[in-house]
């Protein structure tokens, strides 16, 4: 006992010493953990209601649609209403290929989107927001503040001909999701700002709720999971053209 | 009239009170005064044209759009192309704008087979670096009609970045935003600023500026001129501060009465500086002349003589002004209207008591220290002498003067032209006016004709007659370019299917829109309910009359096409601007049949004969004459400010008028021989006359300097009209008088 007591006296004023910010969590460990969460999940199947809502008018436009996805780059998207667009389908591929399927237009076209600043399915979210983030790749970190639940990041983007200056990215300090983002335009004002609500299923935690207000265009589009299913072990063959066929034949 | 003069001294003290009272009431009002200059809000809301006008701009920006025009020898040029991605991405962060299109982030969409290309117009990282890469971008981006007119001039030398206010934004702040931001960028290219956020920022601007500049100049030019009339330091304060509060007063009205500053009332000041000091001028003119032991009797007995004169005098002038109440098209000349005619009553009004009740608190300081009538009279002996003996003299010479100007006048008169372009507003060295020139003659002009489309903009039949009106409004010579959703969709659907036509199932059609949906630019075109949409159309200007034919050439296309289920509705600028045009005639005649009615009878009361009435107007109808004559001869237009001056001129110019007849048959009456009380008139009357119209005239003649062409107009022509009118009563009134008399003149 008494060897403790005077280990202790000893050690207590030698940790005190060391700088408490090695003990905390660094900023680029949690751009890791946020990548590993992100690769927790395979793939997801759901039933999805995109909600595009005018601010200023507070009207609201409703779209539904059959979600496949097999992360990272792979999603079928199939949407049921409103009726006049029932049947419509899009194949997201690696490399940025889509292809689009429209009944009324018989075959597929594959669409070529080299503006790369488009937006997906004409929500507020751009193709980008819907991929994998690679937080770890394409961003400096740099811990703001933290508090009991979460993690407040101020991220910079690596590539310097992104359309924002930075990310201010409120991070679950338990599971590592991101559960707010604020963009920041180049003149450092709030442009845009993502908020997630997440659902545990089985071990996985997926959002639920995803929404995104562009301030500029006062315009938000809520993107709401129902019958969410994780890692069904979805392959490879389920994402072809010959299948967007198929299932935009089945909607339909 | 003796019981209110006592009254009056009586209570000298709360009326003091209460007018500092006011005073600082309506000084704190007038701290929330604010500036509309957009001519858009004036318009009335009961007017179909209108009201559709209106409702398109609020449902599809028409109206809020702004334009950033980039000129240059080819705007082709690299330089070019990075100054307008410069601007365009600037323009973009900027909070209160909601969407830029620009040649740099346009998206154009093709495909070859089952491809289908959404890629930039132009790639920005893979820009031409030799003259035939330059000359090959030119070809292709001219070559589509969609860009060409639109987004770059057809010979290549200037673009446009176009953009939409978001809806409530504050349109004046955005416009700082972006001219401070784009100051900042360091351009290769010249840039100007077009569309009409910016028109109205810049007549604010200017309506501030002329405020704060012509102000003071005003006040120092009746000074002087009150000065050089009294040499008293009285003679200028008293007029001056009477004035200074019925400014205070009126325009501490307008926030209460819920009116905005507009390009017309910014001379609201001006013109109560120039007749509220002239109500004061005569109450202390009149104390002086009854000048006692006890002033605070002569004040009495002043009072007793100077209130209905005055009192009627201010009853005139706020008839000239009231009448544009009546028959205005436009709110801003109604409000003006309302203002002057109550700004006219409280100067009137300070005048009569506030003025006495503050000279019967000091009595002794004014009357020891002042002299209003100065020893030597200068325009007695180099002017009114002089003058009255010509008349006398040279009667018949006199009258053929007038009489030959009446003709000359008369001839100019047909020839006045009417304008209501707000373009004219501006001086031609003003940017706004160089840009509005600039999207004239390289982008088809500046004013949007709307064909309004109600009905389901999925049916083919509806895009189909849309593209048909589209097609018919293209052959007309008043139009340069149109725009619908009807060309968007054939295009889609040629890139999908190689039919470039309206496609013949409403399904295909709403397959489509899942391609549109959310693009920004599209709701410029098309609801977002998808039951309305519009044609948008720019109209060349060509002539008065080129609305007026526009509009006949497209009622039988409206008659035949527009049915249940696809109602077609036409409106734009060129359509408000022929209503305007039309309104400024019928309100010119209506404010002037209100303004001449009303004074002959007044006038006529006064006198209490009709014969009398009648005879003073004549000075004020050759004034009108000559008025309108020399804006016909010179080319001064009537537009929304200058159509103001007749009334105006009509209401303060009867008062040289009505001063020299009461005067003179005042003379009459006491048994005065004409040419005595012709003389005995022109001596008192006359000075007061001159004195009177100098300061008026001096004070109108200020606007000269302001930056806003119509109110530089306006001032000359008020002035202008102040001469005729004070010449007419000096001049030809007792010229007429003599003639009518002449029986009685030979006798004597």
């Amino acid at each position: 006992m008494k060897k403790i007591i005077i280990s202790l006296f000893f050690l207590l004023p030698l940790m005190a010493a060391i700088p408490v910010h090695l003990f905390a969590q660094n900023a680029g460990d949690i751009l890791r953990k946020m990548d590993e969460q992100y690769a927790t999940i395979k793939d997801k199947q759901a039933n999805v209601v995109m909600e595009m809502i005018n601010n200023k008018t507070g009207k609201v436009k409703i779209r539904k649609a059959l979600l496949k996805q097999k992360r990272p780059f792979k999603t079928l998207f199939l949407f049921t209403y409103p009726p006049s667009q029932a049947g419509i389908g899009t194949l997201s591929l690696p490399g940025g290929i889509v292809y689009l399927y429209m009944p009324a237009f018989g075959k597929p076209k594959k669409i070529s989107n080299l503006a790369n600043s488009g937006s997906f399915s004409q929500s507020d979210f751009s193709t980008k927001d819907m991929g994998p983030r690679n937080w770890s790749k394409n961003y400096t970190a740099t811990i703001l503040h933290t508090n009991d639940s979460a993690f407040i990041l101020k991220l910079l983007p690596k590539n310097q001909n992104e359309s924002y200056s930075k990310l201010v990215v409120t991070v679950n300090k338990k599971y590592y999701f991101p559960q707010r983002i604020l963009y920041y335009n180049l003149q450092g004002n709030i442009s845009r700002e993502a908020n997630y609500q997440y659902e545990r299923i089985g071990n996985l935690w997926t959002a639920r709720v995803a929404s995104m207000t562009d301030f500029r265009k006062g315009h938000t589009t809520k993107i709401i999971n129902s019958h969410i299913k994780l890692n069904q072990g979805l392959k490879d063959d389920d994402f072809t053209v010959k299948q967007l066929v198929l299932n935009a034949k089945k909607v339909k | 009239m003796d019981k209110l003069a006592k009254l009056i001294t009586q209570l000298k003290w709360p009326i003091i009170i209460l007018t500092v009272l006011l005073t600082g009431f309506f000084g704190f009002e007038l701290t929330k005064i604010k500036i509309n200059s957009n001519v858009i809000d004036s318009l009335p809301a009961n007017d179909s044209v209108v009201s559709l006008f209106k409702n398109i701009g609020k449902q599809f920006g028409g109206n809020q759009m702004g334009m950033l025009i980039v000129q240059s020898d080819n705007v082709f040029k690299p330089g070019a192309l990075k100054d307008l991605q410069s601007i365009t991405k600037t323009l973009d962060t900027i909070h209160g704008i909601s969407s830029v299109t620009s040649l740099t982030n346009t998206l154009n969409f093709g495909g070859v087979g089952n491809n289908f290309q959404v890629a930039p117009l132009i790639n920005m990282n893979k820009l031409p670096r030799t003259q035939r890469g330059i000359d090959s971008l030119k070809n292709i981006v001219l070559s589509n009609k969609m860009y060409r007119g639109n987004l770059v001039s057809a010979d290549g030398s200037a673009s446009l970045v176009a953009f939409k206010f978001s809806d409530g934004s504050n349109d004046e702040k955005v416009v700082k935003d972006i001219q401070s931001a784009i100051k900042k960028l360091s351009l290769h290219e010249k840039v100007y600023f077009a569309g009409n956020p910016f028109v109205t920022a810049m007549v604010s601007k200017i309506i501030s500026e002329d405020l704060i500049y012509l102000i003071p100049i005003t006040f120092l030019v009746i000074s002087i001129i009150l000065f050089l009339s009294f040499h008293s330091l009285q003679g200028i304060v008293l007029p001056m501060l009477s004035a200074g509060l019925a400014i205070i007063w009126a325009l501490g009205c307008m926030p209460l009465m819920g009116l905005n500053m507009s390009m017309v009332s910014n001379n609201i000041p001006i013109i109560l500086m120039a007749i509220g000091s002239a109500y004061t001028i005569h109450v202390l003119n009149r104390i002086n002349q009854c000048r006692e032991n006890d002033y605070r009797e002569a004040i009495r007995k002043a009072m007793g003589h100077i209130f209905i004169p005055v009192s009627l005098a201010a009853l005139t002038t706020m008839i000239g002004f009231v009448s544009f109440i009546f028959g205005a098209y436009l709110k801003m000349i109604r409000d003006f209207g309302i203002i002057t005619a109550v700004g006219t009553f409280f100067a009137a009004l300070l005048s009569l008591f506030f003025i006495p009740a503050l000279l019967a608190v000091f009595p002794t300081r004014v009357i020891r220290k002042t002299t209003l009538t100065p020893k030597k009279s200068y325009l007695n002996d180099y002017v009114l002498t002089p003058l009255t003996k010509l008349i006398f003299k040279h009667p018949k010479y006199i009258l053929y003067t007038w009489i030959l100007l009446i003709l000359i006048s008369l001839s100019g008169v047909l020839s006045i032209r009417r304008s209501v372009d707000v373009k004219d507003y501006f001086k031609k060295s003003n940017p706004e006016r160089i840009a509005e020139n600039i999207m004239n003659q390289k982008f088809g002009g500046t004013k949007p004709v709307f064909l309004q489309f109600t009905g389901n903009m999925q049916s083919p039949q509806v895009l189909k007659t849309m593209k048909k009106a589209e097609n018919y409004l293209e052959k007309s010579p008043s139009i340069s370019s149109v725009q619908s959703i009807a060309d968007i969709i054939i295009k889609l659907n040629g890139t999908l299917t190689g039919k470039y036509k309206i496609p013949d199932s409403e399904t295909a059609i709403g397959q489509l829109w899942f391609l549109l949906n959310g693009n920004q630019n599209i709701s410029q075109l098309v609801s977002g309910n998808l039951d309305k949409g519009v044609v948008v159309a720019k109209f060349n200007d060509k002539g008065n009359h080129a609305a007026a034919d526009f509009a006949k050439y497209m009622k039988p296309f409206l008659a035949q096409n527009s049915r249940p289920g696809c109602k077609i509705q036409i409106t734009g600028m060129p359509f408000i601007n022929a209503e305007m045009d039309r309104s400024l005639l019928k309100s010119q005649i209506a404010s002037l049949i209100i303004a001449t009615v009303f004074v002959i009878g007044i006038v006529s009361l006064i006198l209490w004969s009709f014969t009398k009435g009648l005879l003073t107007s004549i000075p004020i109808v050759v004034t009108i004459i000559i008025l309108f004559g020399t804006m016909g001869l010179t080319g001064i237009p009537l537009n929304m400010v200058t159509v103001l001056v007749a009334s105006i001129a009509m209401g303060i110019g009867i008062d040289y008028s009505i001063h020299f007849i009461t005067q003179f048959h005042d003379r009459i009456k006491n048994g005065f021989s004409l040419q005595d009380a012709i003389s005995d008139t022109m001596k008192i009357s006359g000075k007061a006359i001159l004195i009177n119209f100098s300061s008026v005239a001096g004070g109108f003649m200020v606007l000269a300097f302001s930056k806003l062409v119509p109110m530089q107009y306006f001032g000359i022509l008020v002035a202008l009209s102040m001469l005729s009118s004070s010449l007419g009563a000096l001049t030809l009134m007792p010229v007429i008088l003599i003639i009518r008399n002449k029986k009685r003149l030979k006798t004597a």
